[in-house]
């Protein structure tokens, strides 16, 4: 196919996110694009895989498609289905689909949300047939050489009952992601936030703190999100403590304890 | 009816009363005096009116034999109150004496209106005293040997509790010990720690258990690494003290108001995690003089809080908070020592003193220059001691208490092993850092190894050789209606060396039991709801089938009629955690030759335990007996994360020994078991007697404190139930347990059979 269809126009990033790497993903990905290896990206929440994706699509000039996972989604979310109107049944592309046709980047998040029955549809696109088999209007689908799947998974949610297939799990090359370092992380706080560097950089202390509570009493530490949503606060005028309590503390436990601690350690902090 | 109306209808009796007791008094010169000022006193302050009754209490206690001295206590009593009481207050102080010399004599009696009157003001409208002298003759009635040993320890209780309090305070004594005349006595002389501590309690003391979970977070947090700590009640602790691995808190501050507890002991736990985090080794004692140790310690206090309020500004906040002293001309130790410590901390604070001026100085330098070397502390410290020396103050390191209160004492910086054995002047020091070493160590795991240099002194793993310390327990007393944190400690023991037993061989012959377990655990749904779709009835519209359906239609092909989606539980999501009683009486035989209680029950958790790792729930197993409260004994058959497989050969090494204790068993396995992410947890206890312990004798004491463990455990989400061996545990599990959820299995013999029932109980419910 030679160009988009004109329905990919709206996925496609016209400004460039803000990214700052943290290693050498971007020429990973890169490179992994090319030889068209489908990706996952692994991390905790928040820490910047999903915006990364973005910068990808946007550096690589592909349009964006987004699906964000859930138990009850099923194969027919993804590929499509037939649609009753007054003339009669249409067929209409689920968004998968669409990101074969238009050559896009589709991206998966959290895929360990959906259940393992409906993540095998990707399986023919995940490996040398990069086909997508549409079995009720009996076509294949082949993927143009710009698309290109990526799926983001984050290893702290794993359990018994939800985990990817083995099968699943090693059609992709994976790229590791965490926090990036406390100078980084606070530039971009302060960056996304617009806020001053001595407040990033007390954000950030306060986020290294809870993280090493992640595993014990939190199950995972603050965010570099949520430093972003608390710095945004506090450009707003909201005193940083407050600003910390409804951004970071509150969303993070409910366990009293927990809470008091994080309540000090914010104290400690600012 | 009023006062006014008592005292007319009783009016000639009581003229008759006083005329009588002046008479009688008269011919006492001694008393005679002290009559007359008492009574110009009343009548000034109770009025004229008021005096025959005042006069009629004072015989009553006269003819009761009260001697000279206790008419004379009351009277200086009265005296104080007298200005702002009235006649029913004054009465009723007079009444309680009464009773008082009736119940246990007027020795008791003068001693305790001595220890009262001591700590009474002038003014005042008397009732504080009136109440709290009747909770006495209260107690006088009930229990009057407890007079006398309460004497000595009344000024004590009367500064901590308010007369309510205290009431409750003598009543729990009375409660908790209705007949035993001897342990009455210990508690009423506070030699009991369960009667310190429901002192505390009722105190309002500040409790650390309060803030322990929460602080222990905080240094995670903030420093990386969890404290050990350990309330110690030990008069002679008022200081909190590194102790090898671990940081002993005093069990009351006596100035530490509630309101500021949290912050308190937040500033006390942080300043300790400093040390440990910044304190990399212990300093070398040589020749130093016991002032030149307080500086070192002082100037290491400052120096590791520096370091961390560089990292964490708010923490110096909160540390300064603490330092309250005042710039003073006084030149005492006392005060030098409190400003140069806020000098040090608070840039702010100004004081002019010469010394103070040169020890900021110096340590500015130091600091600025290489902060994290801890070696310019003694440095400075010898210097700064020789010039205290020059000033003539001297230092008495019996007196010397560390300011703030939050800090540690600082003996616990000291590498006392290395003592220079001229060094005479510290040796007291060396022995008191040594006592309550090992103090900790009588009640709590010490450091096994001494603390490597590496600044490892908070870090060090509590353990005992006879089991790792798994934790402390609360215990419920049911007599004083009120749980004493910390009083349980449960320890860790490796299972005995395995055995080559024939559990194997058995569970094999056991398999159709094992057949049964398995198809009875594949049937219980316990999980949480999931969606069929597709189905012929439903409560929903299957859109995806109906639409599908509807294309049929329209194709003219037969539509598929399934087009609704149901929601049901399927599936499993349950986790197991089994506690099983291996005390001295599991070795009971049960029916065939060479099979004990215990082997049975081994043979019975074998069986649920092959059936549950094939059906793949998370699964754990815990055994548990008891050796006093000290002593709770836990071996861990299998973890969650742990194969089958593993727990096999430690099922069969079980060995029984010890007692029953069964509260602080269920809330550590519940502690272990909350924790699982599954719909359902299930605590499965299985025991074969009541509860009991070498050191309880109350019967229902135990049993209330199981029970009290069952209703946390359920109040966290689990599901308890027991299996009971035997009628006796029978009975005693169903008040624990309650009846629904207990279990009885009469004939053991048929326990690895019957534990399938469980199962199917959860199924039906």
């Amino acid at each position: 196919m030679d160009a988009d269809p004109p329905d990919l126009a709206c996925f496609r990033l016209v400004d460039e996110p803000y990214y700052t790497p943290v290693g050498n993903e971007v020429a990973l990905f890169e490179a992994a694009y090319r030889a068209q290896v489908p990706l996952m990206l692994k991390g905790p929440t928040g820490c910047g895989k999903t915006r990364f994706v973005e910068h990808m699509a946007w550096r690589l000039q592909r349009p964006l498609i987004t699906i964000a996972c859930h138990e009850d989604m099923t194969a027919a979310d993804l590929v499509g289905r037939y649609l009753l109107d007054a003339q009669g049944t249409v067929w209409r592309d689920g968004p998968l689909t669409q990101a074969v046709r238009g050559g896009a980047i589709c991206y998966l998040d959290e895929i360990v949300e959906a259940r393992q029955d409906t993540t095998v549809v990707i399986h023919p696109l995940t490996d040398e047939r990069r086909v997508l088999p549409l079995d009720k209007r009996n076509e294949v689908v082949a993927a143009p050489p710009g698309f290109f799947l990526v799926i983001s998974y984050n290893p702290g949610y794993q359990s018994a009952v939800k985990d990817l297939k083995e099968s699943t799990k090693q059609r992709f090359a994976a790229i590791d992601f965490t926090y990036a370092e406390a100078a980084r992380e606070a530039d971009i706080v302060a960056r996304e936030a617009g806020i001053d560097a001595g407040t990033a950089e007390k954000l950030v202390r306060i986020a290294a703190a809870s993280r090493n509570l992640g595993h014990r009493a939190l199950e995972e530490g603050a965010s570099t999100r949520t430093l972003i949503r608390a710095g945004k606060l506090i450009a707003r005028g909201i005193a940083a403590a407050e600003a910390c309590d409804m951004a970071i503390v509150a969303p993070l436990t409910d366990d009293a304890d927990t809470r008091g601690a994080l309540r000090s350690v914010v104290a400690a902090c600012l | 009816m009023t006062a006014a109306g008592r005292l007319d209808a009783a009016g000639e009796a009581v003229q008759d009363d006083a005329a009588a007791l002046e008479r009688l008094l008269g011919r006492r010169p001694a008393l005679q005096a002290g009559f007359l000022a008492a009574r110009a006193q009343a009548r000034r302050h109770l009025g004229v009116a008021g005096l025959p009754r005042w006069a009629a209490q004072v015989s009553a206690l006269y003819h009761a034999n009260a001697g000279p001295a206790v008419l004379e206590a009351l009277w200086g009593i009265e005296r104080r109150i007298l200005p702002g009481a009235d006649l029913d207050t004054s009465a009723a102080l007079w009444q309680a004496g009464r009773t008082l010399c009736r119940q246990s004599g007027s020795r008791a009696t003068l001693a305790l209106l001595d220890a009262l009157a001591a700590r009474l003001a002038y003014g005042g409208d008397g009732r504080e005293t009136a109440a709290r002298l009747a909770a006495l003759a209260g107690l006088a009635e009930r229990a009057p040997d407890a007079l006398a040993p309460l004497a000595s320890v009344l000024a004590r209780v009367m500064d901590e509790l308010p007369p309510g309090p205290m009431a409750q305070w003598l009543a729990d004594g009375l409660a908790l010990y209705p007949t035993d005349r001897r342990r009455r006595a210990t508690w009423f002389r506070l030699e009991d720690p369960l009667a310190r501590r429901r002192l505390a309690d009722l105190a309002g003391a500040v409790r650390f258990a309060a803030h322990e979970e929460r602080l222990k977070l905080v240094a995670q947090a903030l420093f990386g690494f969890t404290p050990e700590v350990r309330v110690v009640a030990d008069p002679a602790l008022i200081r909190p003290r590194l102790a090898g691995g671990l940081l002993l808190m005093p069990q009351g501050f006596p100035d530490l108001r509630p309101e500021d507890a949290a912050t308190f002991f937040e500033a006390a736990v942080t300043h300790a995690a400093c040390h440990g985090a910044y304190s990399r080794a212990r300093f070398a004692i040589g020749r130093m003089r016991p002032v030149q140790l307080a500086l070192v310690s002082l100037l290491e206090d400052a120096r590791v809080e520096r370091l961390a309020a560089r990292a964490y500004p708010g923490l110096g906040r909160l540390w300064r908070r603490f330092h309250t002293v005042e710039p003073s001309s006084a030149r005492t130790v006392r005060s030098l020592f409190a400003s140069l410590a806020r000098a040090l901390a608070d840039p702010d604070f100004h004081d002019d003193d010469g010394w103070i001026a040169k020890a900021r100085d110096l340590f500015e330098r130091a600091f600025a220059e290489h902060a994290e070397r801890q070696d310019f502390v003694p440095e400075i410290a010898r210097i700064l001691g020789h010039d205290l020396g020059q000033l003539r103050i001297s230092f008495d390191a019996r007196a010397y208490r560390v300011e703030p209160a939050y800090r540690d004492d600082g003996l616990g910086l000291f590498d006392w092993d290395e003592t220079d054995p001229d060094n005479d002047d510290v040796l007291e020091l060396v022995v008191e850092a040594a006592r309550l070493r090992q103090e900790a160590a009588g009640e709590a795991p010490p450091d096994p190894a001494p603390a490597p240099a590496g600044g490892a002194r908070m870090k060090g793993a509590a353990s005992r050789e006879e089991g790792t310390i798994a934790g402390y327990y609360p215990e419920w007393d049911h007599r004083l209606r009120t749980e004493i944190a910390d009083h349980v400690t449960v320890r860790l023991y490796e299972p005995a060396a395995p055995a080559v037993s024939p559990l194997a061989a058995r569970l094999d012959a056991a398999a159709p039991v094992a057949a049964r377990l398995d198809a009875l655990m594949r049937r219980a749904r316990l999980d949480r709801p999931t969606r069929l779709r597709r189905r012929l009835d439903g409560e929903e519209i299957d859109l995806e089938a109906a639409q599908e359906a509807m294309l049929a239609r329209r194709l003219g092909e037969l539509p598929d009629p399934r087009i609704h989606t149901l929601r049901r539980r399927q599936g499993r999501d349950v986790a197991l955690m089994l506690l099983l009683d291996v005390s001295q009486s599991t070795a009971d035989p049960v029916g065939r030759a060479g099979e004990s209680v215990l082997s049975t029950a081994a043979l019975a958790v074998g069986l649920l335990g092959a059936a549950l790792d094939g059906v793949g729930d998370p699964f754990a197993a815990l055994a548990f007996a008891s050796n006093g409260r000290e002593d709770v004994r836990i071996t861990g058959l299998k973890g969650f994360a742990e194969r089958w497989e593993a727990a096999l050969p430690r099922l069969a090494g079980l060995v029984p020994a010890y007692s029953t204790r069964l509260g602080a068993p269920i809330r550590h396995a519940a502690a272990g078991l909350a924790p699982q992410a599954t719909h359902r947890r299930v605590l499965v206890v299985v025991t074969d007697g009541e509860p009991s312990d070498i050191d309880v004798e109350d019967e229902a004491y135990l049993a209330e404190d199981a029970r009290r463990a069952v209703a946390g455990a359920r109040g966290q989400g689990l599901d308890v139930f027991c299996v009971a061996l035997g009628a006796a545990a029978d009975r005693a599990a169903a008040a624990i347990f309650g009846r629904r959820n207990s279990f009885p299995i009469t004939r053991v013999e048929e326990l690895p059979a019957r534990l399938a029932a469980l199962y199917f109980q959860l199924t039906v419910r």
